[in-house]
């Protein structure tokens, strides 16, 4: 009785060892990339998601009674599409409040409004794109020596109805009496200068925002536009472009600067333009981006392919939409 | 062999089968995980959901009543308010009138919501009104406590169910735990069922409720989620305008001036610059705004600043806003100018302020603040004793009003006679805005305490009101000296000394002299005012003694937030009520108390405080808030609905007999007001109290003076006779207020006839008696007949609205109606009007029907606007062109109620909001 395997036997089931060992390998190898893949995904819907979350809160606290700043850039070579591009959306919010300080663990916030920036800057591969928020501060300061004593400045947000206000006019330059000398040297950023000083990403750092696009529908039915490649543009509610109003230095080719309601509910007149703000105020905040992941360079065998997903949101502006 | 085989498979079996289970486990838990959190944030979208569904019925309710009011002015007989209000334990408590029985509403255990129709306590929305209590109240007598009652605000008092209500809320409420239509049954323990019974069906019905999966179920039985929400309305027609919102001014470049600050912050100039010194009165009418150097900031549109983050306190000078500044060193610092601070150039001229003493500090930081024009006032922790009241600043301060227009003949609800930015709906305003309103209008005399030996071993500091007299230190120290809260006189101050003139009543020292008292401390800059033993309209019972001086008997009670020395003391010693003061009145006979541990209590506390009695500035404000408070409950006759136990016998306030009362006539007995109330279009009966005119009449008569008209010679010596209100003012608090009928001591007439007083001091108490009506009525727009009247009756009226103060008496006693270009108001008059602007807080809740309990909660705070153009009602409330009771034209053209939108709209959450610290270098 043989007790042994013939060669015909070990051959075969060495072949089908091998087989499946390269079979089981492949899978793994496969198994591995789809993971990294699913994850980079998952980043991606991460990413949207904070975008969401972020931007659902800021555009549900949308104060009425407060500017609406989209600012742009073609950048340096002023041209569109050329991978140097930044948009900012600048609008006036009213934060969550504590609603019961019994329960609270600290000072409530001191504003009852603060500002919150939105901004998109585009980046030529392999950098890549940002998207970064900022909410204004309630409580900064400056210190300075004046006379021997030290004197602490402090500075919250301002609320600007106006379009024409500048959002840095609450750096101390409307302090009466103060000179130029004392004014330069005390440097208390405003609330743009803020803003600025204290952006931060939205997405994670592997990945990418390209083809953002950034607009809103207002009361009138107006669609407003920008994209990176084609700059800013204003249609009415039958999708024809409209022109930017004549003399409303609030409209320009590279931004748009809306007035706020006045808090009595007082009908507007804008200086320069037929529209009132009564029409002009945003209802719908629309925001397309294209989440890019870049591959992972400690996932084996990647092929190295991004990952990328086009993403669209649309945000009520709170008290904006919300009438009877 | 074969066995290795077999146990090869076994042991490949095995494996496939750990890692089954492994992946069955994982994808469980996973799905698990899914769900769980799925759950959570559902629930979270449905609560934020049922605050939307909260906030869409509020500005339904509202836009309804607006559209259904014509000829009615907002009150708390309004749908809006006593819609949304509780039901069970509304009905409750009410089986006695014993003030010693009350019950609570929505009081935490209370057995009589079991079946959670209605809110527990909201204290945190009502804390105002809360204060209001603490501190005396600002109506005579108003003793019922907080937790015992409804005051102007309800809170958020009462849940329902989105899309599943009555229309009728007040009459047909849906209770949740009872199946419709529920008899009403007396043996029942239920008090839904043996109170009132819910024999009827809700007439919206489109229910959201939801199973374990949060997947929406038709039946009840089967839902284990239901969304609720709880509505509370406050009109800010009744609070006052804070910073009035103007076109934004370029600043010119170069070095701003006050005025390029004041206009780069969008606030309104004219208003601003006019009114800034009676916003500052108004504001410091509170133990809770002790500084209200700071209000100057507010008004200017400068924001505000706390010190609960570095210490040093609030304070400042208006002289030198927007800069308050301490500096750290060894040396104790004082707030001083901001070109001071930064050592540059002071500015030329500077403003107007006339306050320009430092206030000593001994501040270890130094704090500057531009926070801008609020919408909300949430800047302190509230625990410290010099900080301001966030929730008293909301519910008595609003930028979500419309200043006032002056106009020779005013249309428009927001159209006055003046330009004061003040017009407050009477009906509606809380006891601390009328209170606010009285005294930053009385001369600071009128709220002195004119002699005091203090003795105290503390820090103490004086408002520089009264400049040399301020020290600090930390040593025993005994002075003579005076109290007086930071305040202004309005009447001398530049925008309305033209107008006024001096001397006026309070600043007349020669006028007064000699009368009380005479002791020879009595120094400038003491200025009587008193009219000595008159006891001017001493109201029936009361006890006056010397110790009036220091505590008012609580039937004379009249708000203790406004005493000048609870304010003073209040702000030197955060540990008020203080023990081991000294009070004494320093001349012969004068009376000491030593304040200490055992009466303490007796002298200083929140329920009593310190009056003038003997002024008649003390007079004039008890009668003018007496009658609000009846005008105010009367004008709860529209709510209509009985209360158990309650004396009047439908819920209806009805008036007593007024003997002697020429108005009162047959009256006693009939509804207090004049409502359609049978739906024929004709007032039921006439009313007393239905006009700006109405309540001027009362006020008059409840000083014991005549409203009626008298030919010179023939006016009555006896005071006419009062009406008067006790307790609480709400007829739904349990000890239901009794209007009391009285006769004044004295008039004008009288003191004259009796030789208490000469000519010249009737003359002039007929000039503060007619210009007070002016200030507060005939600035109205709905005044336009006011007139000065003749109480001295000697032939000649005195008002301020007249040419050179004088006017002759016609054949009636009146004088001519003041033109209306020479009416002036200095904090603000009286509206009867439609409310258009409301504060909504609402609270949606997701409920666990088996664990009884909320597991998901958003709550959302909303200013909306109903009509903010004035386009429907007129300023008498009559209706225009663009009324539509059917509400067809919404949003048809421009002519509607297309106006009325969100102002403002915020969600309020438990997140940490602390304010984190940019430095910057």
């Amino acid at each position: 009785m043989k007790t042994g395997m013939t060669l015909i036997e070990i051959l075969i089931a060495t072949s089908i060892g091998a087989m499946l060992a390269a079979a089981a390998a492949a899978v793994t190898l496969n198994v591995h990339r789809i993971s990294a893949r699913n994850l980079a995904r998952l980043t991606l819907h991460d990413d949207a998601s904070v975008i969401a979350r972020t931007l659902d809160r800021s555009a549900q606290s949308c104060h009425p009674g407060g500017q609406w700043r989209l600012e742009s850039s073609p950048g340096d070579d002023a041209s569109w599409g050329t991978g140097d591009e930044w948009v900012s959306l600048t609008f006036l919010i009213t934060p969550p409040a504590r609603f019961d300080r019994t329960l609270g663990f600290g000072p409530e916030a001191r504003s009852g409004t603060s500002w919150f920036r939105l901004r998109w800057d585009a980046a030529k591969a392999p950098e890549r794109g940002r998207l970064r928020v900022s909410q204004g501060s309630a409580l900064r300061n400056v210190e300075t020596v004046r006379a021997g004593r030290t004197l602490t400045i402090t500075q919250d947000s301002s609320p600007r109805r106006d379009r024409r206000r500048p959002l840095d006019d609450n750096d101390l330059r409307l302090v009466p009496g103060i000179d130029a000398a004392t004014y330069t040297s005390l440097r208390m950023p405003g609330d743009g200068q803020d803003l600025d000083a204290y952006l931060v990403d939205v997405l994670a750092p592997s990945t990418s925002a390209e083809d953002f696009h950034l607009g809103w529908t207002d009361r009138a039915g107006r669609r407003i536009e920008w994209t990176a490649k084609t700059g800013l543009s204003v249609r009415n509610a039958s999708g024809a472009a409209v022109s930017a109003p004549a003399g409303d230095a609030g409209w320009s080719a590279n931004s748009i600067v809306l007035d706020g309601d006045f808090l009595d509910g007082r009908p507007h007149t804008l200086l320069g333009s037929p529209w009132s703000s009564g029409a002009t105020r945003p209802l719908l905040l629309r925001l397309s981006v294209t989440l890019v992941e870049s591959p992972r360079r400690d996932v084996p065998l990647s092929r190295g392919r991004e990952i990328g997903q086009v993403f669209r949101f649309s945000f009520p502006l709170g008290a904006e939409t919300f009438t009877p | 062999m074969s066995i290795p085989r077999r146990g090869s498979i076994f042991l490949l079996v095995l494996g496939l089968t750990t890692v089954a289970v492994t992946l069955a486990f994982t994808f469980i838990v996973g799905a698990r995980l899914r769900r769980e959190q799925g759950l959570g944030d559902g629930a979270s979208l449905l609560a934020q959901q049922a605050a939307r569904s909260g906030v869409s019925h509020a500005i339904d309710v509202l836009t309804r009543d607006f559209l259904d009011s014509p000829n009615r002015a907002g009150s708390f007989g309004s749908r809006w308010f006593h819609a949304f209000g509780p039901i069970d334990t509304g009905l409750e408590g009410k089986e006695t009138n014993s003030p010693n029985n009350d019950n609570s509403m929505g009081f935490e255990d209370s057995p009589f919501d079991r079946n959670e129709n209605d809110v527990r306590t909201e204290s945190r929305l009502v804390e105002m009104y809360l204060n209001d209590r603490k501190s005396g109240g600002n109506y005579r007598g108003r003793k019922t406590p907080f937790t015992k009652g409804w005051y102007t605000s309800r809170g958020i008092a009462r849940w329902i169910e989105p899309s599943v209500f009555h229309r009728d809320l007040l009459n047909k409420p849906i209770s949740f735990h009872l199946s419709h239509p529920a008899p009403k049954d007396t043996s029942s323990s239920d008090p839904a069922l043996k109170y009132r019974g819910e024999n009827y069906l809700p007439d919206v019905s489109q229910p959201m409720w939801y199973d374990d999966h949060l997947v929406p179920v038709d039946d009840r039985t089967l839902a284990r989620f239901r969304l609720r929400y709880a509505v509370s309305v406050v009109d800010l027609g009744g609070h006052m305008l804070s910073a009035p919102q103007g076109e934004y001014v370029v600043p010119p470049a170069g070095v701003a001036t006050a005025v390029d600050a004041v206009g780069a912050a969008e606030i309104e100039p004219t208003l601003n610059e006019k009114y800034a010194d009676a916003f500052v009165n108004l504001s410091a009418q509170s133990p809770n705004m002790l500084r209200p150097w700071v209000a100057a900031l507010v008004w200017r549109g400068q924001g505000v600043w706390s010190d609960n983050i570095w210490g040093g306190g609030l304070g400042g000078n208006p002289t030198a806003f927007p800069a308050i500044a301490s500096f750290s060193g060894t040396v104790p610092a004082v707030w001083g100018d901001y070109d001071d601070r930064l050592n540059v150039a002071p500015i030329a001229p500077e403003p107007d302020g006339r306050i320009t003493q430092p206030i000593p500090d001994g501040g270890t930081a130094a704090v500057m603040s531009a926070a801008g024009r609020q919408v909300r006032y949430t800047f302190d922790d509230g625990s410290r004793a010099r900080s301001w009241s966030a929730d008293t600043w909301n519910y008595l301060m609003t930028p979500f009003a419309r200043a006032s227009r002056a106009k020779a003949s005013p249309t428009r609800f927001d159209e006055g006679f003046t330009d004061v930015p003040w017009q407050v709906n009477v009906l509606t305003a809380p006891a601390r805005t009328i209170a606010s309103m009285v005294f930053a209008y009385l001369p600071k005399e009128a709220q002195l305490l004119k002699y005091r030996d203090f003795k105290k071993s503390n820090w103490v500091s004086f408002d520089p009101v009264w400049g040399s007299n301020g020290w600090n230190g930390w040593t025993d120290y005994t002075q003579n000296t005076q109290v007086a809260h930071p305040h202004i006189d309005l009447f001398s101050s530049p925008d309305f000394l033209a107008k006024y003139q001096q001397p006026y009543p309070g600043s007349a020292p020669t006028m007064w002299a000699g009368t009380n008292p005479t002791a020879a401390n009595d120094t400038p800059p003491v200025k009587p005012v008193g009219l000595d033993a008159a006891k001017w309209n001493e109201y029936l019972g009361g006890d006056y003694n010397i110790n009036n001086w220091w505590k008012i008997p609580d039937n004379q009670m009249f708000g203790s937030v406004n005493s000048p020395l609870q304010n003073s003391i209040g702000r030197m010693y955060p540990e008020y009520p203080n023990e081991g003061t000294i009070l004494e009145q320093p001349w012969a006979g004068g009376v000491r108390i030593d304040i200490n541990d055992d009466n303490v209590g007796a002298y200083l506390d929140w329920t009593s405080g310190m009056w003038y009695t003997d002024s008649y500035w003390y007079d004039l404000a008890q009668a003018l808030t007496s009658t609000i408070a009846l005008t105010q409950y009367a004008h709860q006759a529209l709510d209509g609905r009985q209360r158990l136990n309650d004396p009047t016998p439908d819920g209806i306030p009805r008036w007593p007999n007024v003997p002697g009362d020429s108005d009162y006539a047959s009256r006693a007995g009939t509804p207090m007001l004049d409502t359609d109330r049978d739906g024929d279009g004709v007032n039921d009966t006439p009313s007393q109290l239905a006009s700006i005119a109405a309540i001027d009449r009362q006020f008059i008569k409840n000083l014991g003076e005549y409203p009626q008209s008298y030919s010179t010679g023939s006016r009555p010596i006896n005071p006419h006779t009062a009406i008067t209100i006790g307790r609480s003012h709400q007829h739904w608090v349990q000890s239901v207020p009794t209007v009391t009928v009285y006769t004044p001591s004295a008039n004008i007439k009288s003191l004259r006839n009796a030789g208490k007083i000469t000519a010249g001091q009737a003359k002039l108490m007929e000039l503060v008696l007619n210009d007070l009506r002016m200030s507060f009525f005939g600035a109205s727009g709905q005044y336009p007949s006011f007139a000065g009247i003749d109480f001295d009756d000697d032939g000649v009226v005195q008002c301020s609205g007249y040419t050179g103060k004088t006017a002759t008496a016609g054949g009636t006693g009146y004088g001519p109606i003041v033109p209306v270009d020479q009416r002036i108001s200095l904090t603000g008059c009286f509206v009867m009007q439609q409310s258009r602007f409301f504060r909504i807080i609402v609270r949606g809740q997701v409920f666990d029907e088996l664990r009884r309990y909320p597991v998901a909660e958003a709550n959302l705070e909303t200013v909306y606007a109903i009509d903010p153009s004035g386009l429907i009602y007129d300023v008498n409330r009559a209706p225009s062109a663009s009324h539509d009771p059917n509400g067809d034209k919404l949003h048809t053209d421009t002519v509607d109620m297309s106006a009325s939108r969100i102002l403002f709209q915020r969600w309020l959450m438990n997140d940490y909001q602390g304010d984190k610290l940019r430095s910057y270098p």
